[in-house]
């Protein structure tokens, strides 16, 4: 009896926070999404195994306790689950965002040698920037400055499709800092990284 | 000296404070008569400068032999040029007929601004006032420089030769020249300057002088340069407080990047020149003649002059001419386009523009294009060889500009030759004469085109324009596209095309009439049309298809009977569907021949299913067609889902299409729901007669 007088309040509370979570950005959806396309474009062999998915999350965590709170426990994952599924799902096949891989892909050879020479680096805002143009050759100077328009104003597309393609424009700004964090992470050894309070550091 | 008679000769003056002793002895022996004068001065000073420690020295050997010394512990030079430590100037003077020479002096300075020196130096003075000297070599600059001097009577020359001295350090000696301390400046120079005045100042320069070895780099790195060489002469006369000048500059080697700059001196050597006058008392600058060569690229000239402290340009004309103008492209235009749609282009031919100020800013221009071609590299856009004119008038109306194009290309898109007379005036453009574009066997004709508030800084420029398509041939447009060739033509009326803030958009429709019946596209708008992801944005209608041709256009599997569409709210994202809602259905009392072939019906069904029917291992397959009553299928597309529906049944199911007679044959919908990538998957997929659907 005392557990269904705590029960009730307790699994009114999780189903209203079941339908709540659906607003928020979904950030583990999101980063794994990002690691998907910065991975594709740096054409790196993955470094480190990507993060687990969430569904592996859920395999791996075993129920301990009181069999009622087990049972109640498992009942919440089924109810929660959908929720946290829909919240997962970020789309990034659309052909837009194919079309705007692609141009990045095709750019990332032209751009490497930039980033291993410190001339551009990756900024903590999920853009590329010119950092020391000095020490690209007077000739390459506005080739770079080409890429790294080029390449800014696809990422900024980018991050402006994938949030309208998964019906949230409103999300650009958390995509750009989830990319942010992904392409600091994913850079290649050698790439040049900018911190959070603006300094550099090579990886 | 003793104390006293330092006392008895102290001056006491203002600005100098003179302390001195003299000791005069006359010595005899052997009957050689000899005198020696030493006078020192412990301190004196002027405006501006002041001497420690001067003592001057004076030996007679013979009588027309004496050397002089003259000492001085520390020179302080007036207008902060530093000061003069251990100076010591030693002369054996001869006389020389009229004159007293000095021909192996001897210069010292333990310090100074120009680093320390020990030279040799020689020096006359004749009877009438005659000055000469001559400083064959000083430490300069890390290099050396070479100083004669003549004057006369109050005039006076100058030669000074300096001899790979770094640029760096005479700009700093100079005290005039303010160089960026923090851009590495490398380079020297070697020449000959020579100046030339009378008792007012300064009337005459002549400088040859090369500069070699320049580099430099800005911290930001928007200003650098790499060896390179510049040959500048200068000849300046001044007559009546007016300087002519004649000024050259040679860059034959090195490489210059002065943002957005790239010009390296190996592509083709840069040469200027620049002749006229320059009144310090009017502040007038008038140029007779100025000309700027970047071989193999661009020429231009001006001539003009200009007032005031800021110079302001009164009457200027300018003008360019270039034979090549990919490479002027390449050189000097790309650099300042860059991140726009035109920063990646192929270009050849050649231009010349002249363009003219008066006090208010620019007030004519005028462009000469011949063989003018362009072609972007991402093949979005190009012009083929255009020939003509282009005159501009701030506020006169100016003669009407024409140009003649023989062809242009937007999207892979080929139009054929067309002229364009249109009139440039102040700061609107307007059509004299409708533009009509040959394109895709039919015609595109700009019926109108306004453009205001362009050229003009601060305005923000609008365009608007009208334009009607006629006899555009869907045949041949689809087969550009490569998309499945479309009969018929295309006819349309643009009315209110408009382009701001990268958006394009059509008032008006396009109509055109294909497979047997008319589609509308109305709300048309394309924005970002020259971008990565371009975003188009329509509504369309469709009366009265002709499903046969449309079916065999599409290798769908043979359809007979009409259909009417109605797609709203389309948008395409980089050209692929995005969103649209699409009702496809027979019309209302259709009247025509309803069959549906056995390969379109299992064609409907893998669409709706996934999976064929599988007529064929029925009955029905000896049946080829099969007659329907109606056909009725709705997807709305809303990104990657695409929901599906059609004549409603009871069972909640629905009908794509729905049979009669016998056999009667229905194609029953029970999908609600589809991945937009798993239908086109399956559209891929369907293959008739060996083609395939793309």
């Amino acid at each position: 009896m005392l557990n269904r007088i705590i029960g009730f309040p307790l699994m009114a509370l999780a189903l209203t926070a079941c339908v709540t979570i659906n607003i928020y950005f979904p950030a583990a959806a999101a980063e794994e999404a990002a690691r998907t396309i910065v991975r594709d474009v740096l054409k790196s062999e993955p470094q480190e195994p990507a993060p687990p998915a969430k569904p592996d999350e859920k395999q791996s965590y075993t129920p301990q306790g009181h069999p009622l709170a087990i049972a109640f426990g498992v009942m919440m994952e089924a109810l929660v689950a959908p929720a946290q599924a829909a919240q997962a799902d970020i789309n990034i096949n659309t052909a837009a965002i194919s079309a705007i891989r692609a141009s990045m892909q095709k750019r990332q050879s032209s751009l490497a040698p930039f980033y291993r020479s410190g001339v551009v680096g990756f900024d903590n805002k999920g853009s590329v920037t010119i950092r020391d143009l000095n020490a690209a050759a007077l000739g390459e100077r506005n080739q770079v400055k080409k890429l790294v328009a080029d390449e800014n104003a696809d990422r900024a597309k980018l991050y402006s499709e994938i949030a309208r393609a998964n019906g949230h424009p409103e999300w650009e700004a958390e995509v750009r800092s989830t990319f942010a964090k992904v392409w600091t992470q994913e850079a290649l050894p050698g790439y040049w990284l900018q911190d959070a309070s603006g300094g550099w550091r090579q990886r | 000296m003793n104390r006293f008679a330092r006392r008895l000769l102290k001056v006491g003056s203002p600005l100098c404070r003179l302390l001195a002793v003299a000791v005069l002895s006359m010595l005899s022996a052997a009957g050689i008569a000899a005198i020696e004068l030493a006078f020192s001065i412990e301190d004196i000073e002027g405006e501006g400068w002041r001497a420690d420690g001067l003592a001057i020295s004076l030996s007679e050997s013979t009588a027309d032999h004496f050397a002089v010394a003259i000492t001085v512990a520390n020179l302080v030079l007036p207008d902060d040029h530093g000061s003069l430590k251990g100076l010591r100037l030693e002369c054996p003077v001869q006389r020389h007929a009229s004159a007293w020479a000095c021909d192996d002096g001897r210069l010292r300075l333990e310090a100074s601004p120009i680093q320390a020196q020990d030279a040799s130096w020689q020096g006359s003075y004749t009877d009438d006032g005659r000055l000469q000297i001559t400083i064959p070599r000083l430490s300069v600059a890390r290099g050396t420089v070479a100083l004669e001097l003549l004057a006369d009577d109050g005039v006076w020359s100058a030669r000074v030769r300096p001899n790979r001295t770094a640029i760096a350090q005479l700009a700093a000696l100079s005290g005039q020249l303010a160089l960026p301390s923090d851009w590495g400046i490398q380079g020297r120079t070697s020449g000959l300057v020579k100046l030339a005045g009378d008792p007012a100042g300064l009337t005459s320069v002549d400088a040859d002088l090369v500069f070699d070895q320049l580099a430099y780099a800005s911290p930001d790195g928007t200003q650098a340069a790499e060896k390179i060489v510049v040959k500048a002469e200068l000849k300046g006369r001044v007559r009546k407080t007016v300087w002519r000048f004649d000024a050259m500059l040679g860059w034959p080697t090195g490489a210059l990047y002065a943002e957005p700059l790239f010009l390296d001196a190996g592509d083709g050597p840069l040469t200027a020149t620049l002749s006229g006058s320059w009144s310090p008392q009017q502040a007038r600058l008038q140029i007779d003649g100025g000309s700027l060569e970047l071989a193999g690229t661009a020429g231009v000239s001006a001539t003009g002059w200009f007032l005031g402290p800021e110079l302001s340009p009164q009457d200027l004309t300018i003008a360019m001419h270039s034979d090549d103008a990919g490479r002027l492209y390449g050189r000097l235009l790309q650099p300042f386009l860059i991140g726009t749609a035109a920063d990646d282009l192929q270009v050849a031919g050649r231009v010349g523009l002249v363009l003219h100020f008066d006090k208010q800013g620019m007030d004519q221009a005028g462009l000469e294009i011949k063989g003018l071609a362009l072609e972007d590299r991402q093949g979005r856009f190009g012009l083929d060889n255009t020939d003509g004119s282009i005159g501009w008038d701030r506020s006169k109306v100016v003669p009407v500009s024409r140009l003649a194009i023989a062809g242009a290309s937007i999207y892979r898109i080929p139009t054929g030759a067309f002229d364009i007379r249109v009139r440039f005036a102040a700061d609107r453009i307007d059509l004299v004469e409708p533009v009509v574009v040959p394109v895709l066997g039919g015609s595109i004709a700009l019926d109108r085109f306004a453009l205001s508030g362009a050229l003009i800084a601060g305005a923000r420029p609008t365009w608007q324009a009208s334009a009607s398509l006629r006899d555009v041939s869907l045949e041949q447009l689809t087969r550009t596209l490569e998309w499945p060739p479309f009969n018929g033509t295309l006819d349309a009326q643009l009315r209110e095309l408009r382009y701001a803030d990268g958006l394009f958009s059509v008032g008006g429709g396009l109509e055109f009439s294909a497979f047997g019946g008319r589609i509308e596209v109305r709300g048309l708008s394309i924005q970002d049309p020259l971008g990565t992801v371009p975003v188009l944005q329509a509504d369309a209608t469709m009366r009265g298809l002709e499903l046969e041709a449309l079916t065999e256009t599409f290798k769908f599997g043979r359809i007979e009977g009409r259909l009417d569409a109605d797609m709203q709210d389309i948008q395409l994202v980089g050209w692929q569907p995005d969103r649209f809602n699409l009702h496809l259905r027979t019309p209302p009392n259709d009247d025509s021949r309803h069959r549906i072939s056995q390969r379109a019906v299992e064609n409907l069904t893998e669409l709706g299913s996934g999976v064929p029917a599988g007529l064929s291992a029925t009955v029905l397959r000896v049946f080829d067609e099969f007659r329907y009553d109606r056909i009725d299928l709705r997807i709305l597309l809303h990104g990657s889902v695409a929901d599906l529906d059609g004549l409603a049944r009871p069972d909640g199911g629905y009908y794509l299409v729905k049979g009669s007679g016998l056999p009667r044959i229905d194609v029953i919908g029970r999908n609600r729901s589809v991945a937009w990538k798993d239908l086109v998957e399956r559209l891929q997929q369907i293959q008739v007669e060996g083609a395939q659907i793309k």
